[in-house]
């Protein structure tokens, strides 16, 4: 009985054959490392998003006078509110965490690399609208760290040349961030960005899939087959990678548990101690900084003594990840078999993304900004020097095995 | 067989007016002439021509079927069979030119599409301005100024942003000329400034200043310091403005000081005076 109905909808929907062609029978190198499991994560971390925001949304008013309230309200006499609350403001700071640590496996193993420059682009792109997705939704609670970080930010585009003051109160739909701009940007966070969001995690996953999925090696896996066509050094990605990943996401839970419980705020990294005040358009807090994850791209900002020169550097320092595919010319994908500068230029890097992000948390001061400035240029270094390192160092021979 | 309904037959061709056989059938004739779908242009515009051809064709199926014949000889079998399939594009020509036409059409719907497109788009972007409240919240503030004393700062919210005003004391004003070769910009030549050359107050009023209270560095509200004292910032300060944030510094009227964060002067949002009545957001009307 119950294989027939099976069957009747199988015949009208190709549910066995997707779950072969993307599961069962899928493909994907027998040996890879924990730098792999990052993706799968943060496909759970986004669903958390969305089922936590959802909840979110019934109790949340998105009015100039409703809105901080609305959160004590949340925090306070919704029950279990706010769990549901830490754990959509710890998702947060983890997704990112998260996406950087995928994004740095992607720089580490040449995830890019042709065939994979379409993977690349749309994850790319879904960094780039999760940034978006993050500020607006920083805005929501209209706290102090909320009202001043969106007032700095959108006096971002006010830098624009001619249009720059009339886009601000565009954007605003006020000459102020109001009620107004709240709930536009309530609308954004909940409805517009997270459709594309999905969308463009759907596009990515399928576009891997349709090229295959890579390894710490850089091995090619095509090249061996055995008499059914299957590469040899693959095995089925269900079961076999999707138990052996289970550990790792029971690890991930525990983390994510303790920060929820225990330190939602993250020492004012992930929540800003500001943000417990409400807006006040009349005083501005102390020190105005963002959360950690746009930190690196906040000191570019400030590194910059000219506004424009300032949002330019920083939009560059997102867009440039676009284009690696085109800037790598290394004839290996791993840097396991790269030369001795691109293992110097990525240390490089990380350091300099890691000093930049630190400098952003913290008030300017003299050495701050000269350090921010040569990270900066480091920073930019890796990219725009990559043709030329990755075209003229020796590399190692890349087994053909893995 | 005799049927002068159009049955099984249908116009298709370049331009649709040329009459084809189509018929499906079972899978013992299917068998016998290599296909179960017959589809065989006529090759005729008429009516009457067609029904003929059609009936021979449905003819020589009843025969197969009737007999149960198993071997057919290739003069029946090109019967079912469209021998040339160009027929589709029995005139040449004209065939060139409807996909030339059809090739500007789309040009054409594609043109307007593309031209509608800002018309479509014109709501959706329009929706996002300011509404009719927003603005008219967002007007302007009116405020008598006369009661204020010499020397005395009041701050009103305008767009719910700090807006100075200042009745300046004489000898303050005075003073002015004293701090210039401290101020980066005393002529206010970097900003855009509204009444140029009207007052040294820098408003429409010899007397008041009138101020946006944000710090043009990253928009913290200045303190206001009028005392001619040394200070912990400035040790031969003149009076004006102090912010706590980043340690601006700006004149009575709003310059701001060399060396500091602040790359430029406070703006003059726009006012206008009538006798005492102060208002901001608005410039005189000529009415």
């Amino acid at each position: 009985m119950i294989a027939k109905m099976f069957n009747w909808v199988n015949d009208r929907l190709p549910i066995v054959n997707t779950f072969e062609r993307h599961l069962s029978k899928h493909p994907v190198p027998k040996k890879v490392n924990f730098w792999y499991l990052f993706g799968a994560l943060a496909t759970i971390v986004l669903i958390i998003q969305i089922l936590s925001g959802i909840w979110l949304m019934m109790p949340y008013s998105n009015t100039e006078e409703g809105a901080f309230a609305s959160i004590e309200y949340i925090m306070r006499d919704v029950d279990y509110g706010w769990v549901i609350r830490y754990m959509h403001t710890t998702g947060a700071s983890l997704f990112f965490a998260i996406v950087y640590l995928h994004m740095f496996r992607g720089l580490l193993y040449g995830s890019y690399q042709k065939p994979k420059e379409l993977v690349w682009l749309f994850g790319c792109t879904i960094y780039l609208v999760m940034m978006a997705e993050g500020f607006l939704g920083y805005v929501l609670p209209y706290g102090q760290m909320s009202y001043w970080g969106a007032q700095v930010i959108i006096s971002l585009f006010g830098a624009i040349p001619y249009i720059g003051e009339s886009l601000e109160v565009w954007i605003r739909g006020d000459y102020y961030i109001s009620g107004i701009t709240i709930s536009r940007f309530f609308a954004l966070h909940v409805v517009a960005l997270p459709l594309i969001l999905i969308a463009l995690v759907f596009l990515h996953l399928v576009s891997l899939h349709e090229v295959g999925a890579g390894n710490p090696e850089g091995v090619d896996i095509e090249k061996f087959r055995d008499e059914d066509g299957v590469p040899i050094d693959s095995v089925p990605f269900f079961p076999y990678k999707v138990l052996s990943a289970l550990p790792a996401m029971g690890i991930f839970g525990l983390v994510f548990c303790v920060i929820m419980f225990f330190f939602p705020e993250g020492g004012g990294y992930f929540i800003e101690l500001a943000n417990f005040e409400e807006a006040n358009p009349l005083v501005t807090p102390e020190h105005i900084a963002p959360v950690w994850y746009y930190s690196p791209f906040y000191t570019m900002l400030r590194a910059v003594p000219d506004p424009l020169g300032g949002l330019i550097v920083m939009a560059a320092g997102v867009a440039i990840f676009f284009v690696v595919p085109w800037l790598d010319r290394s004839n290996v994908a791993s840097i396991r078999y790269k030369g001795v500068y691109s293992k110097l230029a990525i240390t490089l890097f990380v350091a300099s993304f890691i000093t930049l992000g630190y400098l952003g948390t913290v008030p300017v001061t003299e050495i701050g900004r000269i350090m921010s400035v040569i990270c900066t240029f480091l920073y930019f270094a890796f990219f725009l020097l990559m043709p030329i390192y990755t075209s003229f160092e020796k590399t190692s021979k890349v087994p053909d095995r893995l | 067989m005799n049927d002068s309904t159009e049955k099984y037959l249908t116009l298709r061709g370049a331009n649709n007016d040329i009459y084809f056989f189509q018929k499906r059938v079972n899978d013992t004739i299917a068998e016998v002439i290599g296909t179960n779908f017959i589809k065989k242009s006529l090759k005729t515009k008429i009516l009457s021509e067609a029904l003929a051809k059609r009936d021979e064709i449905l003819d020589a199926l009843a025969n197969i079927e009737k007999l149960k014949l198993t071997n057919i000889s290739d003069e029946v079998l090109n019967l079912f069979k469209d021998e040339d399939l160009t027929t589709e594009k029995l005139d040449q020509a004209s065939y060139e030119r409807s996909l030339q036409r059809r090739k500007v059409l789309i040009g054409l719907t594609s043109a307007v599409g593309i031209a509608g497109l800002p018309f479509a788009a014109t709501p959706f972007i329009a929706a996002w301005n300011p509404s009719a409240k927003a603005k008219a919240l967002g007007s302007s503030v009116k405020l008598d100024v006369s009661k204020m004393q010499y020397g005395q700062q009041i701050q009103v919210a305008w767009r719910k942003q700090p807006i100075f005003i200042i009745r300046h004391t004489s000898e303050a004003l005075d003073q002015l000329d004293k701090s210039v070769p401290k101020l980066a910009d005393p002529e206010s030549l970097s900003i855009d400034e509204p009444y140029r050359g009207r007052f040294v107050t820098r408003s429409l009023n010899s007397e008041y200043s009138v101020l946006s209270g944000i710090c043009t560095h990253l928009g913290c509200s200045p303190k206001y310091h009028p005392e001619v004292e040394p200070k912990p910032w400035d040790s031969s300060w003149n009076g004006g403005f102090f912010c706590p944030c980043h340690g601006s510094m700006f004149d009575l009227v709003g310059r701001v000081y060399k060396g500091v964060p602040a790359p430029s002067n406070l703006t003059v949002p726009p006012h206008f005076f009538e006798g005492s009545i102060l208002t901001i957001g608005e410039e005189r009307s000529n009415v």
